[in-house]
């Protein structure tokens, strides 16, 4: 496979995805890169979930329509770093866009960031703030070459380097990280008592910190998480042409009923599950509702 | 898989008319874990799924004309799982078609057979191959 440029008619759809190196999973989920170009205008929504957004863009900027926090003004960034959100964010491209997307834990952002998640909280900002020059050096070796696996074998060498560098002394404290497994793998059913009381911490103390580690108090957290469950679920029937069954995939993620489950989308992504949808996957039928 | 058990180096491979639909059926339906999926649009051009015991697969979607040795739904493998019962379960529940139900085999091992949606024939079981080194 080859990222060249394609003919003036021609249309790319290129999509890469692979699991980091296994001794960087803990702190980095995937790396998924994307290049499209002569394909339609879009406009995308940047949706919670329980990573932190590393972007480092190839051919073309990043373009924000609307931040998560729309007190921030849109903007354009060749590479970026968006904290945990709680919003939808709105992302555009003019029929062309190319990058590589990396989701960061709470311990990626210690080990390769160098400072808690919580420090970028709900904003966007240019990587280069925060890595340096490193930022730019990440991008011009991604450019100079044209092949996906190259690429993302450039990052397992990069990231790998910088976690090894990284101080341990300086790593998520056993509380948070408990707390914070612990959300993931209940897929957010398990209560800030219950967490507290696992941890030895105060109800208040864990929050504070919780918040302070990860940039979301617990119980948002834990809305996230199953907000990225649920929402992956419905992608999945979606794609695989099964019925939605609304009703039920609320049940199943345990929310009370399919307003609440509702009612979360609007909050989190600003629509309702079946407009996300047929926002997402132009060729989704409404009628396999 | 622990920190022991080699990385595979022999890869069973297969080619299949709807790459996506099959790497979720297998991930879904048998458990297969995604490691990798490089693509443009609907065409899959090579993506590595691994067993959680060990070992994985390769796969891409059929190049037209499919040349009859790789052509999709030809496949067959046998898979270890140490927990036959429940995957029997959990395959056919995610639409695989039983060839061989849950039996007891008399080298004592628990198998089944299923076929995946492009026909591609699946053996499981609990005998993990002769003892090595």
């Amino acid at each position: 496979m080859t990222g060249s440029v394609p003919e003036a008619t021609g249309v790319v759809n290129e999509q890469a995805w692979r699991l980091p190196a296994a001794s960087l999973r803990s702190h980095v989920t995937s790396y998924t890169g994307y290049r499209q170009a002569g394909v339609e205008p879009a406009r995308h929504r940047g949706l919670p979930s329980p990573s932190v957004t590393l972007i480092f863009t190839l051919d073309d900027p990043l373009v924000i329509e609307a931040h998560a926090d729309p007190r921030q003004a849109p903007d354009t960034y060749n590479s970026l770093l968006g904290g945990l959100h709680a919003r939808p964010a709105i992302i555009t491209h003019d029929g062309r866009q190319s990058g590589i997307q990396l989701g960061l834990s709470p311990f990626g952002a210690r080990a390769l960031l160098n400072m808690p998640a919580g420090e970028i909280a709900h904003i966007d900002v240019s990587a280069e703030d925060v890595l340096g020059p490193l930022a730019n050096e990440i991008r011009e070796r991604l450019l100079a070459t044209t092949n996906w696996r190259q690429r993302f074998a450039i990052l397992d060498d990069v990231l790998l380097a910088r976690a090894n560098a990284a101080d341990q002394r300086r790593a998520v404290s056993d509380e948070v990280s408990y707390a914070w497994r612990h959300l993931l793998r209940t897929v957010g059913s398990a209560s800030v008592v219950e967490l507290a009381a696992q941890t030895g911490w105060s109800d208040r103390h864990l929050r504070t910190r919780f918040r302070a580690e990860t940039g979301l108090a617990p119980k948002e957290a834990a809305r996230v998480i199953r907000f990225t469950r649920a929402r992956r679920e419905l992608q999945r029937r979606a794609s695989d042409g099964q019925p939605l069954c609304l009703a039920d995939l609320a049940a199943s993620f345990g929310y009370f009923d399919q307003a609440h489950m509702d009612r979360e989308f609007g909050l989190l992504a600003g629509c309702a599950p079946t407009t996300w949808l047929a926002e997402e996957f132009r060729n989704f039928q409404a009628t396999a509702v | 898989m622990n920190d022991k058990t080699p990385a595979p180096q022999v890869w069973p491979t297969l080619r299949a008319r709807d790459a996506r639909a099959l790497i979720r059926f297998l991930v879904d339906g048998f458990g297969f874990e995604e490691t990798a999926v490089y693509g443009d649009g609907d065409r899959v051009d090579h993506a590595e799924l691994s067993w959680p015991l060990g070992g994985g697969i390769m796969l891409g979607s059929a190049r037209e004309p499919a040349k009859p040795p790789l052509a999709p739904g030809g496949f067959s493998a046998y898979v270890v799982t140490d927990e036959p019962d429940a995957l029997f379960k959990r395959a056919t529940e995610a639409g695989a078609e039983v060839l061989d139900g849950l039996h007891d085999t008399d080298y004592g091992s628990r198998d089944f057979a299923v076929r995946d949606p492009e026909g591609n024939r699946w053996s499981f079981g609990t005998y993990r191959g002769a003892p090595r080194a």
